[in-house]
């Protein structure tokens, strides 16, 4: 009697058993069959330098390409580029980025670009803005040098190159010789605007207000002191015109120099430009960047679109550059955004301090202290002008 | 603020479409903005920033397309019909009020409003006797270090053909001096109204797209004028013309 009875109990155990494994099985396959389509589905809408999955398993490599896009890219966004109007020799891109090395110490990341926005590009007109840098002998200093060419000036790149090149030289020289705080920055620019309205003469007939007219350039000079100190790296800056200078602290942006005032009724492309110098030059701006926040200095193809460090481009540069500095293209693409109506030369110039310092070599403590411990309370303030 | 500083360059045609404006005068006049919208859809580099408004006057003066993105779908080129008589005043206080109106709406969508740029199309004199100064005095006059005046004033590149008094249109250049004179543009003297016109449409258009590369006015340069065109600074000596 006991058999028969006990027999019951232990069928509906089983019959569950084998329909619950059934059903883990069923889930358990179709999970697998779910992922494998997502796996396969191509990475539709990625961001540019986002790596895709490979398209299939015979695939050799991986990665993609696609511009960031900031808005609406607008119509130009679809111009196809000509070849400069004159000067095969004239990029159209160029871009850098390295280590920066004191004593086999890594002190500092940069990164730099320089694009021919997409009027220049789609008019066949040269790119007209430039960036240089030079390290002073020591290894102590970086000197960086950004210039937009006016546009109104057909030899305006030229202006560019020699406010960068000549004027990195001349100041890192500067600082080997008289120290970093002692830059005579009068006899700088005085210097460089004589370069250029002589480069003038010699390509423009009709005289020094020819010359003036067909050749001038901003200028923005950083000196970065590469040894950190308590309150992180010390920082010089001197400017003219609109190209402008930015601290990246804390994913926030700092306007420090020569940012544009937006809220003018008729906006204004004129701008102070070499050779013509100011009567009294301001004072140059001192400020320190610790590890984890970035200098950044841009040309106004990338300070317009910025609106004064607020909107959609900033956060977007601010998301892209807050972290770790991205590789040296990735920084190009970053600043190549397409955005309607903002169609200038696009150059950018940035440096994050890793807060290493050559005694502390191979020590990281103090870069990982640093980053990410909140908004920063430094500030800039201006000095007083030294000049001769 | 979705516009977040986009560049708007504003350009405004004024055109006198008074009696004189007969035939094939008026058929050329209402050529221009065709020209313009074909120069803007091979341009999208300049199509993205150009806005265009177009004004007719005679007696009065008539907004005939407001300030315009010229390749939006739903835009009408108006056609130009003549009228009668030839208020300067009229034309020159419409355009202020709307250049106020639409700099004003534009900067509060978020835009960067470059100066707007005025051709004035004139092929008479104005009104006897109508005194058309205090409109252009309050249309062009400011003062940046009191803020007093018309901060949003236009460049001003008068167009003058068949009639049109030289003295009269050299008196609407502005800004006449400083470091970006305006110049206008008369008909040489003996040629075709109608064609005149015509190459007013060409010189308006090459200053449109010169004009686009650097977001700067920029008018053509006097050696790249169409035939039956000559330029003229406000300093120059019209006993020649």
């Amino acid at each position: 009697m006991s058999a028969p009875a006990r027999q019951v109990p232990i069928d509906v155990p089983l019959t569950l058993l084998m329909v619950v494994t059934g059903l883990c099985s069923a889930v358990l396959l179709l999970v697998i069959v779910l992922v494998v389509l997502l796996r396969r589905r191509p990475a539709a809408g990625s961001g540019g330098g986002s790596p895709a999955q490979p398209a299939s398993p015979r695939s050799r490599w991986t990665g993609a390409f696609a511009p960031f896009v900031v808005g609406d890219p607008g119509r130009a966004a679809d111009v196809r580029s000509r070849a400069a109007d004159r000067s095969w020799d004239r990029r159209d891109t160029v871009l850098d980025g390295f280590t920066l090395r004191h004593d086999d110490t890594e002190v500092a990341e940069l990164r730099a670009a320089s694009l021919r926005g997409l009027a220049h590009a789609g008019h066949g007109v040269v790119r007209q803005d430039e960036y240089a840098f030079r390290v002073t002998a020591d290894g102590r200093h970086l000197v960086a040098a950004v210039a937009d060419g006016v546009s109104a000036g057909r030899y305006s790149d030229q202006a560019a190159m020699i406010v960068t090149r000549r004027g990195a030289e001349l100041v890192a020289r500067h600082v080997e010789d008289d120290g970093p705080h002692r830059i005579p920055w009068p006899t700088v620019l005085g210097e460089l605007a004589h370069r250029v309205l002589d480069r003038g003469r010699q390509l423009a007939a009709g005289g020094d207000l020819a010359a003036e007219r067909e050749l001038a350039a901003t200028a923005l000079f950083a000196v970065v002191d590469l040894i950190a100190g308590p309150d992180g790296c010390a920082v010089e800056i001197m400017g003219l015109g609109d190209t402008s200078a930015w601290a990246l602290r804390a994913g926030r942006w700092e306007p420090l120099l020569g940012a544009k005032n937006a809220g003018a009724a008729i906006t204004s492309s004129a701008t102070a430009a070499l050779p013509a110098l100011p009567s009294v030059l301001a004072a140059p701006l001192r400020t320190t960047i610790r590890p984890g926040e970035a200098l950044v200095l841009v040309t106004d193809g990338v300070g317009d679109a910025m609106g004064g460090g607020r909107g959609d481009v900033s956060d977007f540069l601010a998301e892209m550059w807050a972290g770790p500095p991205p590789a040296a293209l990735a920084f190009a693409a970053h600043i190549g955004f397409l955005r309607k109506t903002f169609d200038d030369d696009r150059t950018a110039v940035a440096v994050w301090p890793t807060g290493r310092t050559p005694q502390q070599s191979g020590d990281v403590s103090i870069a990982a202290r640093n980053v990410g411990t909140g908004p920063s309370t430094t500030t800039a303030t201006h000095v007083a002008p030294t000049g001769r | 603020m979705e516009a977040e500083g986009q560049k708007i360059l504003p350009f405004y045609l004024v055109v006198d479409v008074s009696a004189s404006m007969v035939g094939d005068r008026m058929a050329a006049l209402n050529t221009i903005v065709p020209q313009l919208v074909d120069a803007l859809a091979k341009d999208p580099i300049l199509a993205d920033k150009v806005r265009f408004a177009l004004i007719e006057f005679s007696e009065d003066a008539r907004l005939r397309l407001p300030l315009v993105d010229l390749l939006e779908p739903n835009v009408v080129i108006p056609t130009l019909e003549q009228r009668s008589t030839t208020s300067y005043v009229a034309a020159l206080e419409l355009l202020r009020s709307q250049i106020e109106e639409n700099v004003d709406l534009l900067k509060a969508d978020g835009y960067a409003v470059h100066r707007p740029a005025v051709f004035f199309v004139s092929d008479g004199v104005p009104n006897h006797h109508e005194d058309w100064q205090p409109a252009f005095v309050a249309l062009t006059t400011y003062d940046p270090g009191t803020g007093d005046g018309f901060r949003m004033y236009p460049n001003i590149i008068p167009c003058g053909v068949a009639d049109a008094d030289p003295a009269v249109m050299q008196q609407l250049i502005h800004p006449a001096t400083g470091k970006r004179p305006m110049k206008m543009y008369l008909m040489e003297r003996g040629f075709d109204p109608a064609k005149a016109i015509t190459a007013v449409a060409e010189m308006l258009v090459a200053s449109v797209i010169q004009s686009g590369s650097g977001s700067v006015l920029r008018l053509p340069d006097d050696a790249d004028l169409p035939t039956g065109l000559a330029a003229f600074t406000a300093d120059d000596d019209l006993d020649l013309v």
